[in-house]
Parts: C-alpha cells; sequence; structure tokens
C-alpha cells in the first residue's frame, strides 16, 4: 500500500458512519508544523484496519496556546490517545531553536498536560540533524547539542510521568534516511517539513500504538521450518543434512534464528507449523549442533501433515492467544495464500524474498510496538515453555497420579508473613476459579486476619520452574480456641488440577492440631465462576451442615480428618515451612 | 485511466470519470490547498520530476496540469 492508496481510504471514508467500524477512537495530535498529510494518511491506515480515527488537531502553530488553556479543545476533549511531535531542523528557525526557553516552558506544559490525560501520551524524541553545515563535526553544532539535551531531558520527564512514552523518532529518520525524510521546498514553502513516504512510516508507527491501546499487538510469530528456519526440507536431506551453520547459506538462516530468539526475549512467543514428521523436526532441534533455536523456545509445536490453518487455530488455542494476536512466517506461497484466505486476522507477510530479507521483512510490520516492556514480558518465553514440558509429561502418563508424582511439586508454606500480604489481597482480588468463598480482601484486611487468624500461603515450584505464590488460607479464631473458621481457601488456575490444594490443607490440619484445634467450619458460597471449587469441601471430610440459600456450611472433625486412610492427601507433593 | 487521473482521483476522493481538463479547485471542493500540495508531491514521486513554487501556484485546472507534467517530460498517457 502506498500512500495514495491510503488518501484514497481516507477520501472514501467520508461516505460511511463511524458506527459501522470495529473501533473508533478520538485521537489528539499536536505539532509544531502543518500536519494535514499526516493526519489523512493515519486516517487511511486505520481505514485499513476497520479502525475509525477522530484525529483532533490543533491550528498552525497554535500547540503553546491550546496546551495552556485548560479551555482548549485539547483539555475539553477527552482523547484515547494523544501524539505529540515537534520538529527542529537546522533548515529554518523555530520557537525551538535557538532559543531553549520555550522547551522548557514547553516541557512544563506538556507535564501537566499528561498528567491530567487519561489516555497515553505518546510524544516524539526531537529529530537528530546530522545533516549540518559542521560535517564531519556535526555533533558540535549548537542545534545538535540543543537537540540531545532535549532528548535526554525528555527521557527523564517520560520516566517520572506514567502515561508519557517516547516514540523515538531518530529510529524512524535512521531507518529511512534523513535525506529522504526531508522535504525541503514543502518545508520552506508550506511548512511541512517532511517527505509523503516519511509521513507514511511516520504514521504506521502512530498506528501500531493504536493497536497496542487496543490489545491488537502480535504475541506470538508462528514459524514454517523448511525453508524459513532452515535451507533444504529435512524429511529428504536428514536433520543433519539442512542448510544451517557457519557458513553461507547456512548463516543466512542462523542470523534469522536469532533475530527470532530476540524476540523470545522481549516477550513474543514462538511457535512451530510446519508438514514434517515430528520426529525430523524433534531431531534438529535437539542434535543439529548449528541450530540457534531449541525446542524449549517453542511455546508449541506442530510438526504434522495437518492443514496449516488449523494447525494455526490449535496454536492459537493451546497457547490461549486470539488469531489476530499471530504473524505466519511461510516461504510457500500457496500456504500463505490459504492462511490468509480462512484466517483473514493472521498477519502473513510476505516472504517471497530471499531468506537474507526475512528479518527486515518481519520487523518492518511494526507488529509487536508495546507502550512499555516489562519483567513480565521477558520472562514470558520461559513460562509458557515450562508449561509445555508438562503438557509433553502429561501425555506420557497413565494416570494423573503419576502425572503428579513426575512433576515433582513442592509448596512452601508461610503462615502471617507481613511481606505478602500485597501478593495475598491480590490474590483474593484476582482468583474466581478454586475459591471456596470468593471474599475480596484488601491489604488492610488482610493484615487484620495476620494479626487475629492464621494466614497460610503456598508458593509453589516443580521440576520444571517456579508458579510463585498461588495458594492461600485465612483462618479465623472462635471464642473457643478448639474451633476456628475456615474464611477462605483458594487457589490460583494456573495450578491446579495437581491435587496441590489437598496436600497444603493437610499441612494446614495437622498444624491446627498441634494447636489444639479440634474442628473447623467453613462455607462454599456458589458463583457463576466457582464450580471447580464445588467439591474440595466435602472431598476434604468436611460434613455438610446445613443448606442456605447463598451459601453450603460444613464442619470438619480434624482428629478424625488426619485419622481417615480413605481421603487422598498427594503424598507425592513436598509441602515444608517456607522458613525451614 | 492514466496515472494522473488516479492521482486526482484519489487525493481528491472524485470518482476517475469526473476528472476532466476543466476540473479546478472552483469547481472541486476538495481541491484545496492542502490537497493541492499532497497532488504536487504525488505527482512529482509517480513521474519522477519537480515542480518550482511558481509552477505549482500557476495551476489553474486539470488541463495546466496536464501541460506542466507534459512540459517537464513526463508521459500523462502513462
Amino acid at each position: 500500500m502506498t500512500s495514495l492508496d491510503y488518501l484514497r481510504m481516507a477520501n472514501a471514508r467520508k461516505s460511511k458512519d463511524p458506527a459501522s467500524f470495529e473501533h473508533a477512537l478520538e485521537v489528539n495530535l499536536i505539532t509544531n508544523f502543518t500536519d494535514e498529510v499526516l493526519k489523512k494518511l493515519l486516517i487511511g491506515i486505520a481505514v485499513e484496519r476497520n479502525i475509525f480515527l477522530n484525529i483532533r488537531s490543533v491550528p498552525y502553530k497554535q500547540y503553546h496556546l491550546y496546551l495552556k488553556d485548560k479551555k482548549s479543545a485539547l483539555w475539553r476533549n477527552p482523547a484515547d490517545i494523544i501524539f505529540i511531535l515537534f520538529d527542529v531542523n537546522p533548515h529554518i528557525e523555530s520557537a525551538f531553536y535557538p532559543d531553549s526557553g520555550h522547551f522548557a516552558e514547553i516541557m512544563e506544559d506538556i507535564k501537566t498536560y499528561a498528567a491530567a490525560q487519561k489516555g497515553p501520551v505518546v510524544m516524539s524524541t526531537f529529530p537528530l540533524p546530522y545533516q549540518n553545515s559542521y560535517g564531519n563535526h556535526f555533533k558540535e553544532h549548537p542545534i545538535f547539542s540543543f537537540v540531545t539535551d532535549a532528548n535526554l531531558a525528555l527521557h527523564d520527564l517520560a520516566a517520572k510521568a506514567n502515561n508519557l512514552y517516547l516514540l523515538e523518532i531518530n529510529r524512524l529518520l535512521h531507518l529511512h534516511g534523513e535525506t529522504n525524510a526531508r522535504d525541503e521546498r514543502n518545508m520552506h514553502a508550506f511548512d511541512i517539513p517532511f517527505s509523503s513516504s516519511f509521513f507514511l512510516a511516520l504514521s504506521r508507527e502512530y498506528f501500531a500504538y493504536i493497536q497496542a491501546l487496543l490489545g491488537q499487538t502480535r504475541k506470538c510469530v508462528v514459524v514454517d521450518l523448511d525453508g524459513v528456519l532452515w535451507g533444504g526440507i529435512v524429511g529428504e536431506v536428514g536433520p543433519m543434512g539442512i542448510a544451517v551453520g557457519p557458513e553461507y547459506p547456512g548463516n543466512v538462516y542462523q542470523n534469522f534464528q536469532r533475530i527470532l530468539l530476540e524476540l523470545r526475549e522481549r516477550g513474543v512467543l514462538l511457535a512451530v507449523n510446519s508438514r514434517n514428521n515430528l520426529q525430523d523436526v524433534l531431531e534438529v532441534f535437539r542434535d543439529n549442533p548449528h541450530m540457534i533455536l531449541r525446542e524449549e523456545h517453542f511455546a508449541a509445536i506442530r510438526a504434522n501433515w495437518n492443514n496449516k490453518a488449523q494447525n494455526l487455530i490449535d496454536i492459537a488455542k493451546e497457547l490461549n492467544i486470539g488469531l489476530d494476536h499471530m504473524v505466519f512466517l511461510d516461504d510457500d506461497p500457496v500456504n500463505r495464500e490459504l492462511v490468509k484466505l480462512k484466517l483473514p486476522r493472521v498477519l502473513v507477510p510476505d516472504l517471497s524474498v530471499s531468506p537474507e530479507g526475512y528479518a527486515s521483512q518481519l520487523l518492518s510490520l511494526n507488529a509487536f510496538t508495546q507502550f512499555k516492556l516489562t519483567e513480565e514480558d521477558r520472562k514470558r518465553g520461559q513460562m509458557y515453555a515450562e508449561e509445555q514440558k508438562r503438557k509433553i509429561i502429561l501425555e506420557s502418563v497413565e494416570t494423573i497420579d503419576d502425572y503428579i508424582e513426575q512433576l515433582k511439586i513442592t509448596v512452601a508454606v508461610d503462615c502471617n508473613i507481613t511481606s505478602l500480604i500485597p501478593r495475598l489481597s491480590q490474590m483474593t482480588l484476582k482468583t474466581n476459579q478454586f475459591n471456596i468463598t470468593t471474599r475480596r480482601y484488601s491489604e488492610k484486611n488482610i493484615e487484620s486476619y495476620v494479626k487475629e487468624g492464621l494466614v497460610f500461603s503456598g508458593t509453589i515450584s516443580d521440576k520444571f520452574g517456579q508458579y510463585g505464590t498461588t495458594i492461600l488460607s485465612i483462618l479465623r479464631p472462635t471464642d473457643n480456641s478448639q474451633h476456628m473458621i475456615l474464611d477462605s481457601f483458594l487457589m490460583s488456575c494456573r495450578v491446579m488440577g495437581r491435587g496441590i490444594e489437598h496436600a497444603f490443607f493437610n499441612y494446614i490440619a495437622k498444624h491446627l492440631a498441634s494447636r489444639g484445634v479440634l474442628t473447623l467450619e467453613a462455607s462454599f458460597i456458589p458463583t457463576e465462576k466457582n464450580h471447580p471449587a464445588k467439591d474440595f469441601l466435602p472431598e476434604t471430610g468436611f460434613r455438610k451442615e446445613a443448606e442456605e440459600s447463598s451459601k453450603i456450611l460444613y464442619r470438619l472433625n480434624i482428629p478424625e480428618y488426619l485419622n481417615d486412610a480413605t481421603i487422598k492427601i498427594y503424598n507425592t507433593i513436598v509441602v515444608k515451612s517456607a522458613a525451614t | 485511466m492514466s496515472k494522473l487521473t488516479h492521482i486526482f482521483s484519489s487525493v481528491l476522493g472524485i470518482e476517475e470519470s469526473k476528472i476532466v481538463p476543466e476540473l479546478s479547485p472552483q469547481n472541486a471542493s476538495s481541491w484545496d490547498s492542502i490537497n493541492a500540495i499532497i497532488l504536487v508531491t504525488e505527482i512529482e514521486k509517480a513521474f519522477g520530476i519537480s515542480f518550482t513554487y511558481d509552477e505549482v501556484m500557476g495551476v489553474k485546472n486539470f488541463a495546466d496540469v496536464i501541460r506542466l507534467v507534459e512540459s517537464k517530460g513526463g508521459d500523462t498517457n502513462a
């Protein structure tokens, strides 16, 4: 698609009802130049993806008045997202340069404005003018140092504000080439300082933020194997005969694998969708010494003779992501067309280039734009890989007991630890399925239970990794020291189905018995979602006492429970005090 | 349909059949000052030519554009 195509789409939009689009968003655009071209292109790009943008820009050169004036359209109309771009260049004078007073003032205005916005504010850094009169000594040109310092100040500002994000325009300018990005006639004659091709690149970048806002950022790259991760057909040349290695063309594939691995490290999942025998594929991943990507780097592997569209549906289901979160890479145009036709929500880039071009094709999609990279993103690939290994065991064992035994689960139990209070409160707020009472507690509430009662929590791990603190039980005292109330008992869904609740409860019961507690009272409060917790109390030996409209009351005799050999407690799970 | 007609149609949002020599800022409301600049930029890109400010400002209708492009060696039938 060219800029002309997008202009056509933007024009065609005029006859359509905003409500007929999948999404409609309000956008504020703040610049110091004539920004109509940028605006039209952004509208056109959004139309292509079925999004209606109502872009409100400020009148020419009035950005400083609009930013300050709380009665201006910028302040009065809340936007879903705000884009700010101020151009500084050595060709024409601007308010920003050479007088730096304006910048200091604008920084304050932006800080105030951003803090008042609900939507994210995406501010561009200033373009670095490499092409200036100092030639090779460009860094010594005062405008270059002004921009460098201003950008550092912007980074400081963004780090302190919680909804101000920086768009690194110099990355874009670098990719585009500064001379290609500038339009000197339009800059001087009409104050349109960039070429239409650069505006198009910038609009795509803006649109990627809009997609991030709508949760449309791609989360998973699904790759075909033969001709994508390596050269040759593994089924024909064998796991050691494929082209991957330090020599050309094998190095092309190695380097592409490195790029994919980097994507995984920033939180993008990888998966395989290939028409091959699984055994051949696993042999490559396990035994070919030149492979950069290994089995554990993939969150899902489909190497079979099924239709590739069906495999993509299965992978999406397995990873619990949408098809609109997937990118599919295949060198075979027939497969690409099949997927595009059957699954239009999957992003299928054109790989009809030589393998050297795969990486730039993939990275130029702007498909992975996020407002911020978090610690959670960096760990994501690892967590999915652990889950993958668990699934392989689950498929290979006869009984669930064998599965639990093979996982080698450990529950480290904490009791009344104040440093865990924020996490425990969060668990009561977020856990809906395995939760007998679904009582939501603030940190303050949990704190009072820690003081007056017993708050047990378990931090769970198995041979593949950590699940974190994912099980919780709150016990309240009564006037009778031999009797307590099981106020809450809950567990995250990611650790369900492994018998952990029984092992954890058994530990608690023993602890209570040692303190002389003989009976425990509990209730099950049914909700729309807590069906998985329904049988926990009766299975554990609690006897039904009464049934009310909103809950079922139970009671447990602890010594009887501890002596009852028929109650399953999952001895293969190690439950120990976290302190030891 | 020529390249030039396609550009005018896309930028101005007017059907290609209505891009006639008499088309001008006076009779096409979408031919405003911004679209005039976009038209020039797109024509320059498509034909690999460039215009001076005076040439841009001298354009009164579509016929002028055809003449101008041809004077720069652009093939308006392409």
